[in-house]
């Protein structure tokens, strides 16, 4: 490998997405521990292990391309890690930060690269957990398992090997002996479990007893024994810390016609549970090296890393994932040139119909409709095929928060339950970035004055932790993402104050207010930044950006709140923004575009039924009022003379709002790729972007929220804040 | 010419495949030592104007115009050019005169910003003009009219001709704001 050269921007490419996949997989990881930890649950030892292989694998990655610094820097971490493994350094909510910071060193790194090119430009420092300079004398606490210290006293003797067999002890490596120890000093049996398999089939046979096994208790580690008669056959024996029943061990064994054996009997034969020394075990070691004492230096004594040579612990250089990472930009393309596809089709299709009309061809006509058809049915699968790769589960988002808010809620001294539900729930990549930062800001907003000061909390009767749930689901072609959190709620009354001080509001609009309303007005610019900001401290940006940021995206927010309770903020999106189905219609003569996902239905218009409430056309349908707004008169088109025959009502809804769009007609169906415009012509500020429709011609894209906003500005005095 | 159908002007040509040219003898012959300025010439009525040759980038004839509702008058609308959206600008209104009516002569300059490519409407485009640099008159004194604000020079390339030369990014500058 060219190491020492230094790579072509390709290269770099490359590295820098597979070193990205490899944060993700850590920081994935980080969270699990950092779940256990919080839950006061045993870690996992797994999870460390995976932990210890993601730096590894980082390390040969960044050797391989010759990213020295940051090779050296994942040897550190894996140092660490391995110390953690081993029991030899606590593994606390201190270390855990400092293990999740230096994920935050190396996110700078690759952007430093991704931004310069160069490798080894800069310096990486590993990050110290605050405590690590004092642990030294600390008690040892009954935290979890993996945190237990030697106590000060001299260490308690204990021959393992006694208990277990020098046979046994002879094949462990240093952290399988940790592992068995730690699991032997909880008082679990351990069990040999002995099953055959077919050498053709070992692969897969070995996976699953190990699959069935693990809920079981803890796979200290499998051994081949020799000792099968049969040649084709091969004998292991899993070694096993029982946490569960006999009896269902006993199930699981019988499904795999294994033997089972008992090692050492559960807690009442061996330790005490107070016991909590943890030795080097082995007796064969104990002569060469000391025992490990309180080592809690992240630099490891020894610089080289144990690497296992059992068959699970190798670690293979072929990338983990199945998955491609493809720039956006590349589908974008994609998708305009099946765009254009579609209106070469239109035109196929036009001379397929003037074909029909030509004597004695008509044969040809049908065969070319049939081909046509075929190739829109083509068409319409790829279509779907490119939505469907730029559909990602929001969950990667909410990774991200959760590191987000563990790092926000220990600076502030708050406990916060995160709950996540929804992860699964796929939306266009595009979205998803575009939302982070929006997102972001509110669970900041509702963990630093959302929620309250633990003692406050307990005075009021709440649970101490305070809650910040994130909810995803779909509801037709939107996806509601909610931000619930049980902190103080919103004052309004002190919003209000402020709006009118402002001037954003004026007396008489806020005796008119409802509830939702009051809410909303933390979305108005003037306000965040007033008297409000004592509360909602120098964020840099308000609500007011959070709202425009969603709005561009053709979503909105709205919010729910009650005083001393909690704070809801629900986002409406759209799946995707690429390609969108669309109603056309028309309007004085001129043909506009409707996203579908905003039209609730199209009825006709008949004059008789129109009432004017309060200066506004509104209808009756089945039962409830429709505000409508006539398109033309919205446009600012001059029509002289009675209104147009035959109108349709195009009726708009988003979130809770109805408005019934009054068109002349309809004009069809179609999927649109939406093109933006610039800003000479966003002044329009109506338009979300236009498309072709063929001919040449282009067809503007009603930006329903916009219209619907405006409309309610500008026709209910009370809801003048809006928009 | 088809409608849509695309010219790219070249530095080298400089009156070759202009639609409606309406003075191909007027095209005059430039000693070669002397530095030259280009200038896209048209017509808005009866007037002449120019401006800087390296500014536009194709002349087409208009497409079918999509109107953009509730922008500034002069903003008339979007053609889709080759797959873009252009923002097509009625220059007679944005200098100060009647809005333009799109005819068989009507051609759009394409002028494109970073953040947005504009088509200038304009009633006909005449030709390429190179003259020497000397004869650019710069800040003439003209009388006044809507548009003498944004004249920075005339050139006359024969004594029958006058063409007022105009700042268009000055112009579309100002006319975003």
């Amino acid at each position: 490998m060219n190491s020492k050269k230094s790579p072509s921007p390709r290269a770099i490419q490359e590295f820098l997405s597979e070193a990205q996949e490899f944060v993700e997989a850590l920081s994935n990881v980080l969270m699990e521990i950092d779940t256990n930890l919080r839950d006061d649950e045993e870690v996992d030892p797994d999870l460390i292990n995976e932990a210890f292989r993601c730096w590894h694998t980082l390390k040969g990655l960044s050797s391989t391309f010759g990213a020295e610094n940051l090779s050296h820097f994942a040897h550190r971490e894996e140092s660490l890690l391995d110390n953690i493994r081993l029991g030899k350094t606590e593994l606390n909510a201190d270390t855990l930060d400092a293990l999740l910071s230096s994920i935050d060193v190396v996110v700078q790194a690759l952007n430093h690269i991704s931004q310069t090119g160069l490798l080894n430009d800069m310096e990486l420092e590993v990050p110290q957990p605050k405590e690590a300079q004092r642990s030294e004398g600390r008690p040892v606490d009954d935290g979890p398992e993996v945190a237990m210290q030697p106590p000060s006293g001299p260490p308690q003797p204990r021959d393992v090997k006694q208990l277990v067999g020098k046979d046994v002890l002879e094949v462990l490596t240093e952290f399988e002996e940790h592992r068995l120890v730690t699991n032997l000093d909880k008082g679990r049996p351990l069990y040999k479990v002995r099953a055959s398999f077919s050498l053709i089939s070992i692969d897969t046979e070995l996976e699953a007893i190990k699959g069935a096994l693990k809920p079981m208790g803890e796979i200290i580690t499998y051994l081949p024994c020799d000792e099968s008669d049969d040649v084709n056959k091969i004998d292991i024996e899993v070694l096993l810390a029982l946490k569960k029943e006999e009896s269902e061990l006993e199930q699981v064994s019988n499904e795999f016609n294994a033997q089972l054996l008992l090692v050492v009997a559960g807690a009442g034969e061996f330790a005490k549970p107070e016991y909590a020394s943890v030795q080097s075990p082995s007796a064969d070691k104990k002569d060469t090296s000391p025992p490990p004492a309180e080592i809690v230096e992240h630099v490891p004594e020894k610089d080289s890393i144990i690497i296992d040579a059992g068959p699970e612990k190798s670690i293979s250089l072929r990338s983990v994932s199945q998955t491609v990472r493809v720039d956006i930009s590349r589908l974008d393309r994609l998708m305009n040139s099946v765009g254009e596809l579609g209106l070469v089709r239109s035109s196929i299709s036009k001379v397929s119909d003037e074909l029909r009309t030509v004597a004695g061809r008509r044969d040809l006509a049908i065969e070319l409709h049939r081909i046509i058809r075929g190739f829109e049915r083509r068409l319409a699968e790829i279509r779907e095929g490119i939505l469907e790769v730029r559909m990602v589960p929001v969950g990667q988002m909410f990774d991200r928060l959760a590191r987000v808010i563990r790092k926000v809620s220990r600076n502030l001294g708050k406990e916060i339950e995160f709950i996540v539900s929804g992860a699964d729930t796929e939306v266009d990549k595009l979205i998803i970035e575009e939302l982070s930062d929006p997102l972001m800001h509110i669970i900041r907003n509702a963990i630093d004055h959302g929620i309250e000061k633990p003692k406050d909390r307990a005075m009021m009767g709440k649970p101490e932790n305070g809650t910040v749930a994130l909810t995803a689901y779909q509801k037709g072609n939107h996806v509601l993402i909610e931000v619930e959190d049980d902190g103080a709620g919103i004052d309004s009354e002190k919003i209000l104050e402020a709006s009118i001080r402002s001037g954003a509001v004026s007396e008489e609009q806020a005796a008119v207010m409802s509830t939702r309303e009051l809410n909303n007005l933390i979305f108005i610019p003037g306000i965040s930044t007033a008297k409000v900001t004592t509360e909602i401290s120098g964020r840099g940006v308000g609500m007011d950006v959070v709202k425009t940021n969603i709005s561009a995206l053709g979503g909105i927010v709205e919010v729910q709140s009650e005083l001393g309770i909690g704070t809801k903020f629900t986002i409406t999106m759209p799946v995707t923004l690429a390609i969108t189905p669309a109603l056309l219609v028309s309007v004085a003569k001129a043909v506009y575009a409707i996203p579908l996902n905003t039209v609730a239905e199209a009825i006709m218009l008949k004059e008789k039924d129109i009432h004017q409430v309060m200066n506004t056309e509104t209808m009756t349908l089945r039962g409830q009022t429709l505000p409508l707004c006539r398109l033309d008169s919205f446009f600012n088109f001059y029509r002289p003379g009675p209104p147009q025959p035959n109108s349709r009502v195009v009726v708009a809804a988003l979130g809770q709002r109805r408005v019934g769009l009054v068109v002349d007609a309809l004009v069809g169906q179609q999927d649109v790729i939406i093109k933006p415009l610039g800003p000479a012509m966003a002044q329009a500020g109506c338009f979300s972007g236009v498309t072709d429709i063929g001919d040449q011609k282009l067809a503007l894209v009603l930006d329903t929220v916009a219209v619907i906003e405006e409309f309610f500005a500008t026709t209910d005095d009370s809801s003048q804040y809006a928009g | 010419m088809a409608a849509g159908d695309t010219t790219i002007i070249s530095s080298r040509h400089p009156t070759s495949m202009l639609g409606h040219t309406r003075h191909p003898a007027s095209v005059q012959p430039v000693s070669s030592d002397e530095p030259t300025i280009g200038f896209l010439c048209f017509n808005l009525g009866e007037e002449e104007f120019g401006v800087d040759l390296n500014l536009i980038s194709q002349i087409v004839q208009p497409p079918p115009v999509t109107e953009v509702p509730r922008t500034r008058s002069y903003f008339i609308g979007v053609v889709s050019i080759r797959g873009g959206v252009v923002t097509l600008v009625d220059f007679r209104q944005l200098l100060g005169l009647d809005p333009a009516i799109i005819d068989r002569s009507s051609r759009i300059l394409l002028y494109n910003t970073p953040r947005e490519q504009f088509g200038i409407l304009v009633d006909r485009v005449t030709l390429v003009r190179r003259v020497p640099a000397s004869t650019f008159e710069e800040n003439p004194v003209l009388e006044e009219n809507p548009v003498t604000e944004k004249v920075i020079g005339v050139v006359r390339p024969d004594k029958h001709t006058q063409v007022t030369i105009i700042d268009l990014e000055e112009i579309m500058h100002e006319a975003l704001r």
